[in-house]
């Protein structure tokens, strides 16, 4: 398998205040799939922002799609985070744009024609069970729908490295529930997928791989969930 | 520029902070336009004074060496030297008429203050020559030649009038520069301010469009051009509110008799009116792009 992600002896600290991270190793295999668990405040949401290219580390090497990420030129980094499809923990929707838009943006900004936009946001709109709701704002809609809007504008563009921020920390186990097989048919279409979540019991009826994180270091839990 | 409709692939417009950006835009530009036309009739009706000031002159010749002699003697050689002056100055070049006012015009001038016309006639009144000069006429040969005909022969030019108009015209119109490079200065400061505040709100945006994995010159265009729209339309409705508010007071002072200058302006007046909603909406433009450019340098 190909690595999408690597890190070696990863540690973050913000200024001078102790690690956030604190020596991580691991790598991402394409096509893989990943919970990420672990207490609030324990590092989860600093993890995502190192992977989606929001943050940079103090120490240690990331590779992500086979570059070092201290290497790649400004210039370079949206080409790269298009092949990032990320869900943020606070959805980060656009409130005046209306579902289709909010979900259209990936592709507006990557230069796609309006008619493959239409076509490919409507058809996805209705896979997520959204087609009826094409033209609704985001405050018009449940939070379990807010979360499928953001999750199908994270899967528009056909990213190959897929990353949740507690995606399912806003709505109940039911609508959770769904959202993961959701991402689990994401994966089977090719799609490496990291979610990080607090919510292990969930987590625990999948059967991918679960790391938790933990003293600011990272732990394979799966052998022992 | 680009003005044309592009298609929107973030339509602000629904913003409610779309809103301020024009408001302010469209005071700014009013006040502004308000001066630039205040300036410019001001300057033209100091011209057009100046122009019928500069456009006569005359010549005052007094009885005083006459005042012993006969009212009969004093009129003849009182026409003698009104003649004389007339023959030798009207060979002078630059001047385009020379007449002495007549006894009739002179006893109605002076009507109001000395009574009928019995009277005036019986008084040593001075003679009045009138001189329309041309263009670039030479007011010290006149002068000289004056002298040398009739040493007791005053001419008056007007220049000290002209001079005084002059001088509180170019002091006004001073203050009106200065006030209007203050306005253009703090409407662009305005524009500047307006536009940076609307980002505080566009913050959340522009970080999301950075992640998801827009170029930066494509999210500065696009809220570079929603600027530029705002703004244009801002400062076209300031322009016009100031222009029909200027009509207004130009055709109420007219039915009320107030001393409104003409307002025909030049072809480079006329145009720098017309450039302000443009000048705006550029400067608009490159505010806002700066404004995201520099915000996107500090993201990773």
């Amino acid at each position: 398998m190909t690595e999408v992600v690597s890190f070696r002896n990863v540690g973050v600290r913000y200024e001078s205040g102790p690690e956030i991270l604190r020596d991580l190793n691991f790598s991402l295999q394409r096509g893989s799939f990943h919970f990420l668990t672990g207490a609030s405040g324990a590092g989860k949401s600093t993890l995502m922002r190192l992977l989606y290219l929001a943050l940079r580390q103090t120490r240690g090497e990331i590779n992500i799609f086979g570059r070092d990420n201290i290497r790649i030129p400004r210039d370079e980094l949206p080409a790269i985070r298009r092949r990032i499809g990320v869900v943020f923990q606070d959805f980060r929707l656009i409130n005046h744009l209306s579902t289709f838009e909010n979900v259209a943006l990936p592709l507006r900004v990557a230069g796609v024609e309006y008619l493959q936009i239409r076509k490919n946001v409507t058809e996805l709109l209705e896979w997520v069970g959204l087609g009826d709701h094409i033209n609704a704002q985001p405050s018009r809609l449940s939070g379990g729908q807010q979360q499928r809007v953001a999750i199908a504008r994270a899967v528009i563009g056909r990213p190959a490295l897929l990353l949740a921020d507690e995606p399912t920390g806003n709505v109940d186990d039911r609508i959770a529930m769904r959202l993961l097989y959701l991402f689990e048919e994401l994966n089977k279409l090719g799609t490496t997928v990291l979610i990080a979540t607090h919510n292990r019991q969930l987590v625990r009826r999948f059967g991918h791989t679960q790391w938790l994180l933990e003293g600011a270091t990272l732990h394979d839990v799966t052998q022992s969930g | 520029m680009a003005f044309r409709s592009h298609p929107s692939h973030l339509p602000l417009e629904a913003d409610s902070s779309s809103r301020f950006l024009p408001c302010i835009v469209a005071l700014m530009v009013a006040l502004l336009t308000f001066s630039m036309v205040g300036l410019g009739a001001l300057h033209d009706s100091v011209g057009q004074w100046s122009g019928q000031i500069e456009g006569s002159l005359s010549i005052q010749v007094p009885p005083t060496e006459l005042a012993k002699r006969s009212p009969e003697q004093r009129e003849a050689a009182l026409q003698k030297t009104v003649d004389t002056i007339i023959d030798e100055l009207a060979s002078l070049p630059g001047i385009a008429r020379i007449e002495e006012l007549s006894p009739e015009t002179m006893a109605a001038l002076l009507e109001p203050w000395l009574g009928p016309d019995e009277v005036v006639s019986e008084l040593p009144i001075p003679r009045i020559i009138e001189i329309t000069p041309e263009t670039g006429f030479n007011f010290d040969a006149l002068e000289r030649q004056l002298g040398e005909i009739a040493p007791e022969a005053v001419l008056d030019d007007h220049r000290i009038w002209i001079e005084r108009i002059a001088d509180v015209a170019f002091s006004v119109e001073l203050a009106l520069t200065v006030l209007i490079i203050v306005l253009f200065g703090a409407t662009m400061l305005s524009i500047v301010f307006a536009t940076k505040s609307g980002f505080s709100i566009h913050h959340k945006i522009i970080e999301l469009l950075h992640l998801i994995g827009a170029q930066d010159d494509y999210i500065a265009r696009q809220f570079g051009r929603h600027s530029q729209r705002l703004a244009f339309f801002g400062a076209l409705v300031g322009l016009l509110i100031s222009l029909a508010v200027s009509a207004f007071i130009a055709w109420l002072g007219l039915r009320a008799g107030w001393p409104i200058p003409s307002l025909v302006f030049s072809p480079v007046f006329i145009a720098l009116i017309v450039a302000i909603p443009f000048i705006v909406a550029l400067v608009a433009y490159l505010t806002a792009t700066r404004t995201v450019l520099r915000v996107l340098r500090q993201m990773l």
